[in-house]
């Protein structure tokens, strides 16, 4: 019996005859360039900074998000604000670096940085990859108005 | 003189224009079996991507690596090619032929047993261990196929009476299709078939997943793409060989009186080869060299020899 | 047309089979004597004998050259190259080239003229091998048979 199986190449044709069927079934493919997979709700993107809704930084300068991140990616700049308080003047985020692990978000005490759902940020030279305060908090906006459309 | 002439020159050009729509077809063929939609971005639905292939292998660096032997690297893919386009000068197509040969089929035999050298001496050449053992294992392949293949056809030639290509058919057009006389050559030529260009489930000496690229990993630009003309022309060729030999090539209603719906007969019988060899490609893994040399020489070569007799009988009744 | 051919041929044979054995590296003496081969397989064909230039093509080009490559290519070549020419193999070597010369120079002298040729095809070539030269064919089959089952006698690993 097995001999014969073999003989017709039964298991064969039966193989062939998936792959045949398969040929006229509606392909799966997302074109990527014209059409996206939107981003789940939780992944985690590219940094952000939040702002307070009166204008100022939510960042207080703690340094807890700098200090939590395994791959050392955040850097701060920070002086003596009008008020006595600790007022960023820089934050940069080197995302050639980044794992996207997301820990510097966990450890944030005052929800300043966030992840937003962006995944496309190839650029053609290495500097552009290193986000600085403006881009962060402009990212920042955008993300909050996605929570917002989201809700 | 001037009509054998204006054959070849059709035969040649047919073979070199249809191998860019060819590689378009199997990647559509391909994807599609998978789900996938293959090229789509090239023209609509990706029609001109051949086109933009061409153009990316021809402004492709030309790399000769260090330590290669430079006269066989650069001899190899111009040999897959030369060995494929003599092969098709003798294979004719309904009523465009070429070089008439009374020994055509062994023509055409011959010219495939020698393109193996192709794969062979640019694994030889290209001064690279996985380039080197895919020249191995091509060489190992062609003893493999070659001994049930001249046997297979052997038991056909010993029921058609001839090597001529014209007077197998004509024998078709009288006594029936061959392949209702000779199911096991055809099954075994096919499989041979598929060995001998080196396509899925047989592509040892490519080998993507174990050899890096197999024979033409150090190949580039024109160079490389030599090597799948010669392995596409190949692929037509022996289509064409197989609707000839069990499929009555040209014949078919009404062909005796339009010569030219023959032709078109040849080709679209020839083309459920060549989506074979896809629909092939598309399903089955690759063999394992140790298994593709058991069954070549402990199935098949036996059971050609054994179908040799069968065609003997066969030629004694039949006549 | 065809002797121009001919005398190309021809001559490319005897250029590759010098070259053959004239290379130190032994993979393109391989190549060499396959172009050799071929180009005899063509010189066949020029004189009208297309059957046995095609049979010459396939058997030697497509099926011995592909052994000696695939043994010579598992062996070390490094290797082969500093191994000293020894006084003994060269004489013995030019020994039989001198016989065989002698042999086919004796043979050329005892042609009148270019040979006639009647073996064309398939059928001519066979039915006389088949038909009056039977008991020697098979004998040769025999002889060789022999020898493929003491090869493998030899070859085989003891268990
Ligand atoms: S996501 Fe991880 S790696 Fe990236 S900045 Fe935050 S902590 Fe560092
Ligand atoms: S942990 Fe939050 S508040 Fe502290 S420096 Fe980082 S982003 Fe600013």
């Amino acid at each position: 019996m097995s001999l014969l199986k073999k003989a017709t190449f039964t298991d064969l044709l039966k193989g062939m005859k998936i792959t045949l069927k398969t040929m006229f079934k509606p392909t799966v493919t997302v074109h990527y360039p014209f059409e996206k997979v939107p981003p789940r709700k939780r992944f985690r993107g590219i940094h952000a900074l939040k702002l307070n809704p009166d204008g100022s930084y939510r960042c207080e300068a703690c340094y807890l998000c700098a200090e939590m991140c395994p791959s050392n990616v955040i850097d701060m700049e920070m002086t003596e604000g009008k008020d006595g308080k600790k007022e960023l003047v820089d934050f940069t985020v080197d995302l050639t670096r980044c794992l996207f692990c997301g820990l510097c978000v966990e450890a944030c005490p005052r929800d300043a940085i966030v992840m937003t759902d962006i995944y496309e940020f190839s650029q053609y030279s290495i500097d552009k990859l290193i986000l600085h305060k403006e881009d962060l908090l402009e990212l920042g906006r955008y993300y909050q108005k996605r929570q917002r459309e989201r809700k | 003189m001037i009509e054998h002439f204006l054959s070849l020159l059709f035969i040649v050009g047919l073979m070199l224009v249809a191998v860019p729509p060819i590689t378009y077809l199997e990647r559509k063929v391909l994807g599609h079996m998978q789900q996938r939609s293959g090229p789509m971005v090239v023209g609509p639905h990706g029609v001109l991507q051949p086109i933009a292939d061409a153009i990316k292998l021809i402004f492709k660096e030309d790399v000769i690596p260090r330590g290669a032997d430079k006269l066989l690297f650069v001899f190899a893919p111009s040999f897959s090619v030369f060995a494929a386009l003599l092969a098709a000068s003798v294979v004719p197509i309904g009523f465009i032929n070429a070089v008439p040969m009374k020994s055509g089929l062994l023509f055409v035999m011959a010219m495939s047993a020698i393109s193996i050298y192709a794969f062979f001496l640019a694994g030889y050449s290209s001064n690279d261990k996985y380039s080197f053992l895919a020249g191995m294992r091509a060489a190992a392949q062609v003893l493999g196929y070659e001994l049930p293949m001249g046997f297979a056809l052997m038991a056909v030639v010993i029921l058609f009476g001839s090597f001529d290509f014209n007077e197998i058919v004509k024998w078709q057009q009288t006594h029936g299709w061959g392949i209702f006389y000779q199911p096991i050559a055809f099954v075994i030529f096919l499989i041979m078939m598929v060995a001998e260009v080196c396509r899925p489930p047989f592509d040892l000496p490519e080998g993507e997943s174990e050899l890096v690229g197999g024979f033409h990993t150090e190949y580039s630009g024109m160079r490389f793409a030599a090597f799948f003309f010669g392995e596409y022309i190949n692929i037509i060729v022996l289509s064409l060989v197989v609707s000839l030999l069990f499929f009555g090539g040209w014949s078919g209603p009404l062909a005796d009186k339009h010569p030219v719906l023959g032709v078109l007969y040849h080709l679209l019988k020839a083309g459920f080869f060549i989506f074979l060899t896809f629909w092939l490609r598309a399903t089955f893994p690759r063999y394992r060299f140790d298994q593709m040399l058991n069954i070549m020489w402990k199935i098949f070569l036996p059971l050609s020899i054994l179908n040799i007799f069968i065609a003997a009988v066969e030629a004694l009744f039949v006549g | 047309m065809n002797g121009l051919f001919f005398y190309l041929f021809g001559f490319l044979a005897v250029a590759l089979g010098l070259a053959a054995v004239l290379q130190r590296n032994v993979i393109k003496g391989g190549v060499a004597l396959l172009g050799s081969f071929v180009s005899l397989g063509a010189v066949y064909f020029t004189s009208g004998a297309e059957f046995i230039g095609i049979v010459q093509v396939m058997v030697y080009g497509g099926a011995i050259i592909v052994l000696y490559l695939f043994a010579l290519m598992t062996m070390d070549l490094e290797k082969m190259k500093e191994e000293p020419l020894r006084l003994g193999f060269v004489s013995a070597g030019g020994f039989l080239a001198g016989v065989l010369f002698l042999l086919i120079v004796y043979g050329a002298m005892s042609l009148e003229g270019a040979p006639s040729l009647t073996v064309s095809g398939a059928k001519e070539l066979a039915s006389p091998l088949f038909y009056r030269f039977l008991l020697p064919f098979e004998v040769v089959s025999v002889l060789l048979l022999v020898a493929t089952i003491g090869a493998v006698a030899v070859g085989r690993r003891e268990e």
